[in-house]
């Protein structure tokens, strides 16, 4: 039986894997992956952006998505890595200025925890739709709702952009 | 810096008055069934003019003015257009002037606009002329996005320096339609082009940055110098605040340089040497990996490991040797507070430990030189919570002695 592979632990050891370390700016975190095929290989874009929290509630500062990994699933083989400040498609971007503050409306009832706990929940939808691009698991109409719906509640309204820039048909399917 | 108090605006809490300008919309003007609008022309006439005011040589677009309340004023504008010559009017709008103040000049105009020509109206504008000198002070537009009838975006458009012309235009968007913003719209996609477009220049108040109040370390409290490990009275002299935003880790390799070598360093030389070697990016930062290129090139003995322990650290400040860190500071400023975080912690922050203090051995605290934070000079932190911002960097630990 395959390995289920876990986005949430992959994101975790990926924020402190060697090619990180080496290449990003200390301050620069995951934020929730895209998932993409690549050549038939199935894949997820990591985009890494940095938040900074300020001290004031729901006002912790969200920067634009900076850089881009992408990896090969499961494995985690990084193939390919963009810094945005030289891609065309973001040179409006001034990436030193914030885009948008957390908590954002959809979040802002939860508090560390509960957010944490939503945010494994998605996680944990990240990996049913893997199991299924990859193993051909059972996936439903449903599945995908939950996904959606998880999704477009974490996601910092702010970043929207920055997904359907990256990959549009990840944003166009799945980000409303 | 934009003046929200004085344009009106609540960031945190943006009430977007979508009700009263929902309503607004609610009573439109004209009406599916009557193309001619509600203004009647039976009971009231206007003066009507042709207009080509996209100079194709077509009069497409015809306005009718109005005076609704008979005092030789014609204070109400209503205009149809047919952009493509077709027939068919695709853009409708009034315009209505209001005195607000009755002071006998206008001050306010509404608009209601059909913008795509189905006959429902879409957008509701509100222009202000505070000072009555003719030129719109603040314009604010109300739109319907999405064809529910609802608004949803608000536009402001307004003057932030005061210097009569309209400078700024910020974005609120109202998705979940309970009249209050659900986001800042600082950029869009832009489909047609494939680009982030600034949606406007709304910028951030970095003015209200806490700093929560952390304890320091004052050699003078000590009653027993036993207990302390490491000397932080010594290292205090060499630490400096760095600012909201300065380079974490130039400024912890630089406490430990002079420290250590007795050079003086001036801080923005320093950071000229590492941007031209390509160890810090101006703005951005420096990859852990680049966190000791400042000691080697200051021929400082160093090495960076990960995993370590306190037992390490405990090793290196017993040894003599100064230690570096990268830590989530959230966690080291702001501890458990369970209402401010991030959505992704991580490790953000270079931090010098400089000692521990074991005087009380149920509480002992880590001391630091941290200069991101105003007091961070001998920055006093629990032993807990300094292992859990530690962790967040992969326990990473540069390790220093004199050359």
């Amino acid at each position: 039986m395959k390995t289920k592979f876990s986005t949430e632990k992959f994101l975790n050891e990926f924020k402190n894997s060697k090619p990180v370390q080496a290449i990003i700016p200390l301050g620069y975190v995951p934020n929730l992956p895209i998932i993409t095929s690549v050549n038939g290989q199935l894949c997820i874009h990591v985009p890494l952006m940095r938040y900074m929290v300020t001290g004031v509630v729901d006002k912790t500062l969200v920067f634009p998505v900076r850089y881009v990994f992408t990896v090969t699933i499961p494995e985690g083989a990084v193939i390919s890595y963009e810094d945005l400040a030289y891609n065309g498609k973001f040179v409006n971007v001034d990436f030193s200025k914030p885009v948008g503050t957390f908590r954002h409306d959809a979040v802002k009832n939860l508090n560390k925890d509960e957010y944490a706990a939503v945010r494994s929940k998605l996680f944990a939808e990240y990996d049913k739709m893997i199991d299924f691009l990859a193993n051909s698991a059972e996936y439903a109409e449903t599945d995908k709702q939950v996904f959606m719906a998880l999704l477009n509640q974490v996601l910092e309204p702010s970043l929207k952009p920055f997904y359907h820039a990256i990959d549009s048909n990840f944003a166009k399917r799945f980000i409303k | 810096m934009i003046d929200y108090e004085d344009n009106g605006f609540d960031l945190e809490n943006q009430d977007l008055d979508m009700e009263e300008n929902q309503d607004f919309l609610d009573e439109p003007f004209y009406d599916e069934d009557n193309q001619e609008g509600l203004i009647d022309p039976d009971e009231v006439e206007g003066e009507m003019s042709f207009v080509d005011m996209d100079g194709d040589g077509h009069t497409e677009t015809t306005i009718v003015d109005y005076d609704m309340d008979g005092d030789g004023y014609a204070e109400t504008h209503e205009v149809h257009s047919d952009l493509d010559n077709d027939g068919i009017d695709d853009y409708h709008a009034i315009f209505q002037e209001v005195d607000t103040n009755n002071s006998g000049e206008m001050d306010t105009m509404f608009a209601e606009i059909d913008s795509d020509g189905d006959m429902v109206p879409d957008k509701a504008v509100k222009y202000n002329d505070y000072d009555q000198d003719g030129v719109y002070d603040n314009v604010k537009v109300y739109s319907d996005t999405d064809g529910d009838e609802q608004l949803d975006v608000v536009e402001k458009h307004f003057d932030s320096d005061g210097d009569g012309i309209i400078d700024t235009t910020e974005v609120y968007v109202d998705e979940t339609g309970d009249g209050f913003t659900d986001y800042h719209v600082m950029y869009d996609f832009d489909e047609e082009t494939n680009l982030v477009v600034l949606a406007d220049d709304y910028d951030f108040d970095y003015d209200d940055v806490y700093y929560a109040d952390l304890e320091q370390y004052d050699p003078s409290t000590v009653s027993d110098p036993d207990m302390i490990l490491g000397d932080p009275e010594e290292s205090l002299d060499y630490w400096e605040y760095q600012g909201e935003d300065g380079p974490c880790a130039l400024y912890a390799q630089m406490f430990v340089i002079e420290e250590l070598s007795g050079v003086d360093i001036d801080i923005d030389d320093f950071i000229n040497e590492a941007t031209e070697n390509g160890w810090y990016e101006d703005g951005e930062g420096t990859p852990i990996l680049n966190m000791n290129q400042m000691l080697d090139y200051y021929d400082i003995d160093n090495e960076m490991g990960f995993n370590k322990s306190m037992d390490d650290i405990v090793e290196c400040l017993s040894d003599g040797g100064k230690v570096i860190v990268s830590v989530d500071a959230a966690q080291i400023w702001y501890g458990e507070d369970t209402d401010i975080f991030s959505p992704m912690s991580g490790a953000n922050h270079a931090v010098e430990v400089i000692g521990i203090d074991n005087s009380d051995p149920d509480n002992p605290m880590v001391i630091l030189n941290d200069s991101g934070h105003p007091n961070g000079q001998g920055e006093m932190v629990p032993l807990d919570v300094f292992e859990n911002a530690w962790n967040e960097g992969d326990r990473q630990m540069i390790v220093c002695y004199p050359s």
